[in-house]
């Protein structure tokens, strides 16, 4: 008798619950990043004559490019330098202006040299705090943005209906924009042939992995957010180990 | 016997159940707390991230606007099953997201208690003799079903892998309790409807064939017509797809396009498919690859291996169990995407085969701790993914215990079976 209460309890107060829970939750979108935040990729393959036969000769020379200089094993760095997290920018999609968020950052070109000196040039990007009001212009030239507001899942999901075809948006287990293109995609004659684009990115809304391929993964670029592997990789195979130590012994005790 | 009597006696039986063991107590308390805490999640945090919603919405679809089944717009995540799989998702639609979606788990949970039903009668049946004879090894498994981990993803997902294993189950007591061929039918249909669901039992269709081949009389031995039959019934289910692949050809068009010819195989994820380690692999290093031509080469050479064994294997009338499991393991290692809450579907097989094999074995021992470790520990290792996927995108533990499930169901049905079936004919002509 005395569970039969319990369990109706349980269930009533259950059913409550899940009645006070609100149902429409309102996403606040912001930048991720923060001042003085500097992001550093690598360049560890770029396959330039492919990519000319790809794009044309001068596809990395567009305003906005990130690949421009681009060489294999060097570095680009960007340092955030502003945070404006209430911008009102004039949006082509609705004709009228909009709430926006946008980061002003440094940058220093694609180089091997190390000690980075003084930056090269500076830069802005803008989103849209509703991602419906962004145009479908993520295309050309980076194929998809090095930076994303957060949080990230919620806002890539929102900005899937306004993208092109041969988009896809990807939140289930790693943060994920895959791009196709077909020949002819871009304007009629380029890309030459197919190519697929796979960027993941990190919580912060930064791309972490940037890979361009072509048919059967053959990679032509592969960009990637440096991180510290001196402390991580240690770490990692310590907790790998470890694991794979615990539970091997927890196993030998089942009989 | 009646249902009213039936239902009587499982009643009294879960009341004395409850009143006298312990785990038993526990078990269906943490179950409980499983479905809340889903139910909770999913109205919550994960309302618009999970994949009931892809089935919600594909029974919606259906219902409206059915050649615009396989148009991804409409989903969180890519519907690719059989088009057929969206009717049953229908009523679902029908009663609305919150009162749709709480319809649903209601109906987990009870298919997670006529599982276990099932299981328990099918474990009777094919437990060894000289086992003990009363059944609290056999609850305590049940209870272990109940507690395991992949239930909590199941629930919170929303995902329909206990529709699978019921179905699989019940196909499976079918088979092994009734005999002649309108039974096979009946058990092969049912298997039919799992597979439409969800082809998670696809590769059970070859194990359903009645062959052995005798090493010593060097005889391939078919039942041609009760293995035509078999096929029929469970191809009849899943070929009644291609009603609504006629009459809207789109459907059929975009279900090739979403299964085959998709992206979203290239995405870095913690499966546990021997396919997906390759592909990780691959991203990590930047080599070529073309997925199409690993998945088939994985899943050949295991599909093939099976296959073998369970053509010369010795089952001792129980091949049906082993057929089972051997295609879910070849599912689970070659398919790209193995998640954890696809456990439940080889768990409760696993609980039977361990009910099957002489307990003091070294395989039986294997296997139960891999029962263990999939019912608890595998999910350790999803999460270890995520903290290590950068350097080391491989979630392989459960890859390898599914291999060495592999290996040891495989040893035993080669050797030790053999052995067994041989002593206990002699034991028979001794006895005479």
């Amino acid at each position: 008798m005395k569970n039969k209460h319990m369990l109706l309890i349980l269930i009533i107060c259950t059913f409550i619950g899940l009645g006070l829970i609100p149902r429409v939750r309102a996403i606040e979108y912001s930048a991720g990043v923060k001042e003085g935040d500097e992001l550093i990729w690598i360049c560890s393959i770029y396959q330039k004559e492919k990519m000319e036969q790809l794009f044309g000769n001068d596809w990395d020379e567009i305003n906005a490019s990130v690949f421009k200089d681009m060489e294999e094993g060097a570095k680009m760095k960007w340092r955030i330098t502003e945070i404006i997290e209430n911008a009102i920018l004039y949006s082509n999609k609705t004709k009228n202006n909009e709430s926006a968020l946008s980061i002003k950052f440094d940058i220093w070109n694609w180089t091997k040299n190390v000690d980075w000196g003084s930056k090269d040039s500076q830069d802005q990007r803008s989103l849209f705090k509703n991602p419906l009001n962004n145009l479908d212009d993520l295309i050309y030239p980076n194929f998809a943005p090095f930076w994303l507001p957060v949080p990230i899942g919620e806002y890539m999901k929102a900005m899937e209906p306004v993208l092109s075809s041969g988009y896809t948006v990807d939140g289930r287990v790693l943060l994920a924009i895959t791009i196709e293109l077909n020949i002819g995609d871009l304007d009629g004659t380029y890309p030459t042939e197919y190519v697929k684009v796979l960027a993941l990115y990190n919580d912060k809304g930064i791309i972490r992995s940037y890979k361009l391929y072509i048919t059967d993964h053959f990679v032509m670029v592969d960009i990637s957010l440096e991180s510290n592997p001196i402390l991580e990789i240690p770490l990692i195979i310590l907790l790998v180990v470890l694991s794979y130590i615990g539970l091997a012994i927890v196993l030998s005790k089942i009989k | 016997m009646s249902i009213k009597t039936q239902f009587s006696r499982i009643k009294d039986r879960f009341l004395e159940l409850w009143k006298t063991s312990q785990i038993f107590k526990y078990a269906i308390s943490l179950h409980i707390l499983y479905f809340i805490i889903s139910l909770i999640l999913v109205f919550t945090i994960y309302r618009e991230q999970n994949d009931f919603l892809i089935y919600w919405k594909a029974g919606g679809v259906f219902l409206e606007n059915t050649p615009d089944l396989y148009n991804q717009e409409y989903y969180v995540w890519d519907f690719r099953y059989f088009p057929l799989s969206a009717l049953f998702f229908i009523p679902f639609y029908v009663l609305g997201f919150d009162l749709g979606f709480l319809s649903f788990q209601i109906l987990n949970l009870i298919l997670n208690i006529l599982i276990s039903i099932i299981l328990y009668k099918i474990i009777m049946l094919v437990k060894r003799e000289g086992e003990k004879k009363d059944d609290k090894r056999v609850i305590l498994y049940i209870c272990i079903y109940l507690m395991a981990a992949p239930q909590v993803l199941n629930y919170i997902l929303g995902q329909i892998n206990l529709y699978i294993t019921f179905f699989m189950l019940l196909s499976l007591l079918i088979f092994l309790k009734k005999e002649g061929v309108i039974w096979d039918l009946i058990g092969s249909i049912v298997l039919g409807i799992s597979i439409i669901l969800k082809p998670t039992a696809l590769f059970i269709i070859p194990f359903l064939l009645i062959i052995h081949f005798d090493l010593k009389e060097k005889k391939l031995k078919i039942d041609y017509s009760r293995s035509i039959v078999r096929l029929i019934g469970v191809i009849l289910p899943i070929a009644s797809n291609f009603i609504p692949f006629l009459l809207y050809p789109q459907l059929l068009e975009g279900f090739i396009a979403t299964n085959y010819t998709g992206s979203n195989p290239l995405t870095l994820n913690y499966s546990f498919s021997i396919t997906k380690n390759i592909t990780n692999f691959c991203y990590l290093f930047n080599i070529p690859y073309n997925q199409l031509f690993i998945l088939i080469v994985v899943i050949g050479i295991i599909a093939i291996l099976g296959l073998l064994i369970f053509i010369i294997g010795d089952f001792d009338g129980n091949a049906l169990v082993y057929g089972f499991t051997f295609s879910l393991i070849i599912m689970l290692l070659g398919y790209f995407d193995s998640w954890n809450h696809h456990l439940l579907n080889l768990i409760p097989l696993l609980m039977i085969i361990l009910f099957n094999m002489p307990s003091k074995l070294k395989e039986t021992i294997g296997i139960k701790r891999m029962f263990f470790f999939f019912s608890f520990f595998d999910i350790a290792f999803m999460g270890l993914w995520f903290l290590t996927f950068v350097y080391f995108p491989f979630n392989f533990a459960s890859t390898t215990f599914l291999i060495l499930t592999f290996y040891y169901i495989g040893r035993y049905c080669l050797k030790y079976s053999r052995d067994i079936i041989v002593h206990k004919s002699e034991m028979e002509v001794n006895e005479k």
